[in-house]
């Protein structure tokens, strides 16, 4: 008796989801009642580095002092080859699937540009069929860092709830976008866009509950300028129910040239939902490092946790010396400058930290006064740069600053 | 209502009949016996037909330990790290049968940590073997003729390279 026809509806599909693609298709030749059970699975995952083709073995057995010595175009050759095997692969694999289809990864390896128009048609076939298909809930296409340019179809998939993208770009967006509106989770890392077109994406995705930002954004035409500066911030308008938002500090750096760029008062929106941040390559260093924070604590009072990671002076744009603090700058920070600040629901800050900026401190400092509730303050300190006396210092310094929360704990 | 359910205990009878006494709210991690308790079916012995004593006290063994909570951040990574020892541990049986009875369990019981957990261990343990060796572990019978056999093998030619 065959172990798996005890098993209930539905259970041989999610063990074959647990299974690399190949091996789930291998199945179908264990028996005639398994040669279409792969079919049906909810989840398909192709991606390109874990996928092992043929080719692949006559590499390691020709040794690698023929793979050293293969010319430039061959290897070319043998790269096309596997790309294309890889790619009939995945419309194999679309053509016999059967019932909906829930997951679709697609990842991809960078390879040569010169044969890469090809496959980019291809994978808009593919969107344009999943699309169809409007069963899929969860799509990540990730594309190494050569600018994909997404098909309009991939504006049609109304399921979705989350979306993953990297190495695309937005360069053409529909003017009317029909709405994601089940979108709730959206990963972008390293995309080619523009804030306008960001700005209308997101204003599309009403109920986005988390946004991560992996890399820095690229953009069309060189950086953005001063007059963007407030666009940056009405990204955050569109995000009326967010509940998690991992951004890097450097959408705000952008603006290199502009000195007296002004951070608002407040964010177009009060982000009442907002329970974790997270910010990295914080740079403190710079005039508005500081405000910046200061706009998201005043626009998020449900805030129950924070996380930074912060650059070093030289690590920030140490050049653009218009934009840093002065010591007097640092010096003026008083928390009654900041009265509107009242941080109910906030229980933990998280700082990864290669320097210890006068700034940064004024932070961690406001942090305590205005958190009753807060639990747990740790600081982690780049060790090559410190010694024992420097985190006594910062300790003392936290210790004796005013706190709101009974019991919080302070960790350097 | 959450404070007087901590301690209060669910009587659960497997399909040999015998009785296991859990807290409730560590069996509340079952959505079945969730929705029970929900439906105030629960103030008798629970009969669970479909899981033996040997298969329920596996489960319980698994949803005490992921019970527990940890205190805070650091103490969730210690507890992840510990946890994924013991889920890797816990699949670790040593009748693949016993895999399966968990499977069924899992669905049953609806723990959806559970089910994800015991399905990856069953695609891990065919994940390395030859189509010959999937088919005598787990006794399933080859009744394609050599003709279907190459038929299906030309058919799906790419996964077979």
């Amino acid at each position: 008796m065959d172990w798996f026809n005890n098993l209930p509806p539905g259970i041989i599909e999610i063990i074959l989801c647990f299974l690399p693609i190949q091996d789930a298709v291998r199945t179908s030749i264990l028996s005639r009642e398994w040669r279409y059970r792969w079919i049906k699975i909810p989840k398909l995952e192709f991606q390109e580095f874990k996928f092992h083709l043929s080719t692949d073995g006559a590499e390691s057995s020709n040794g690698v002092a023929d793979v050293e010595q293969m010319s430039d175009q061959s290897r070319k050759t043998k790269d096309l080859i596997k790309r294309r095997k890889f790619f009939y692969a995945i419309c194999q694999v679309l053509l016999m699937h059967e019932g909906p289809l829930r997951e679709f990864t697609l990842s991809m390896r960078p390879c040569d540009q010169s044969f890469i128009d090809d496959e980019l048609v291809e994978i808009d076939s593919i969107i344009f069929h999943l699309s169809r298909k409007n069963t899929v809930k969860k799509l990540a296409i990730d594309n190494e860092w050569e600018w994909y340019q997404l098909p309009f179809s991939l504006f049609s998939f109304h399921q979705l709830a989350d979306l993953r993208l990297g190495g695309c770009a937005f360069s053409h967006l529909p003017t009317c976008i029909n709405e994601f509106g089940s979108l709730t989770s959206l990963s972008l890392g390293a995309v080619h866009t523009s804030i306008k077109k960001l700005l209308h994406l997101l204003s599309n995705c009403p109920s986005l509950k988390t946004m991560t930002l992996v890399n820095e954004m690229f953009f069309e035409s060189g950086y953005p300028t001063v007059s963007d500066y407030p666009a940056i911030f009405g990204l955050f308008g569109c995000l009326p129910v967010i509940e998690s938002l991992s951004i890097p500090f450097g959408i705000f750096r952008w603006f290199k040239s502009c000195v007296h760029h002004k951070v608002p008062r407040e964010l177009p929106i009060k982000l009442n939902h907002l329970k974790y941040l997270y910010l990295h390559e914080v740079c403190f260093t710079r005039k508005d490092g500081l405000s910046i924070l200061v706009l998201f604590m005043k626009s998020s009072q449900k805030l129950e946790k924070i996380e930074i990671d912060s650059l070093s002076v030289e690590e920030g744009n140490s050049t653009e010396e218009d934009n840093l603090l002065t010591e007097d700058d640092i010096c003026s920070f008083t928390l009654g400058d900041y009265l509107d600040i009242w941080l109910e629901h906030m229980s933990e800050l998280h700082i990864t930290s290669r320097l210890i900026f006068g700034s940064e401190l004024n932070f961690v400092k406001l942090i305590l006064a205005k958190s009753p509730v807060l639990k747990k303050v740790t600081i982690r300190l780049d060790y090559r740069k410190f010694n024992e006396d420097e985190e006594l210092q910062i300790l003392q310094v936290l210790l004796s600053s005013p706190r709101a929360s009974p019991m919080v704990e302070i960790i350097v | 209502m959450s404070s007087s359910s901590s301690s209060k205990m669910i009587e659960l009878r497997s399909s040999d009949g015998e009785t296991f006494h859990v807290e409730e709210t560590v069996v509340l991690q079952s959505e079945t016996i969730k929705q029970m308790i929900d439906d105030d079916c629960a103030n008798a012995a629970i009969p669970l037909p479909n899981v033996t004593s040997m298969t329920l006290a596996k489960v319980i063994e698994y949803i005490k330990k992921h019970a527990e909570k940890p205190k805070d951040d650091d103490d969730k990574k210690v507890a992840e790290e510990d946890l994924k020892k013991f889920d890797a541990e816990f699949v670790k049986v040593d009748q693949e049968s016993m895999l399966f009875d968990l499977v069924r369990a899992a669905n049953y019981l609806n723990i959806k940590s559970l089910l994800d957990l015991t399905c990856q261990a069953v695609a891990d343990s065919i994940k390395d073997l030859s189509v010959e060796e999937v088919r005598k572990k787990f006794n399933i019978q080859n009744d394609f003729t050599p003709e279907e056999e190459a038929k299906v093998r030309k058919e799906n030619a790419w996964a077979f390279d």
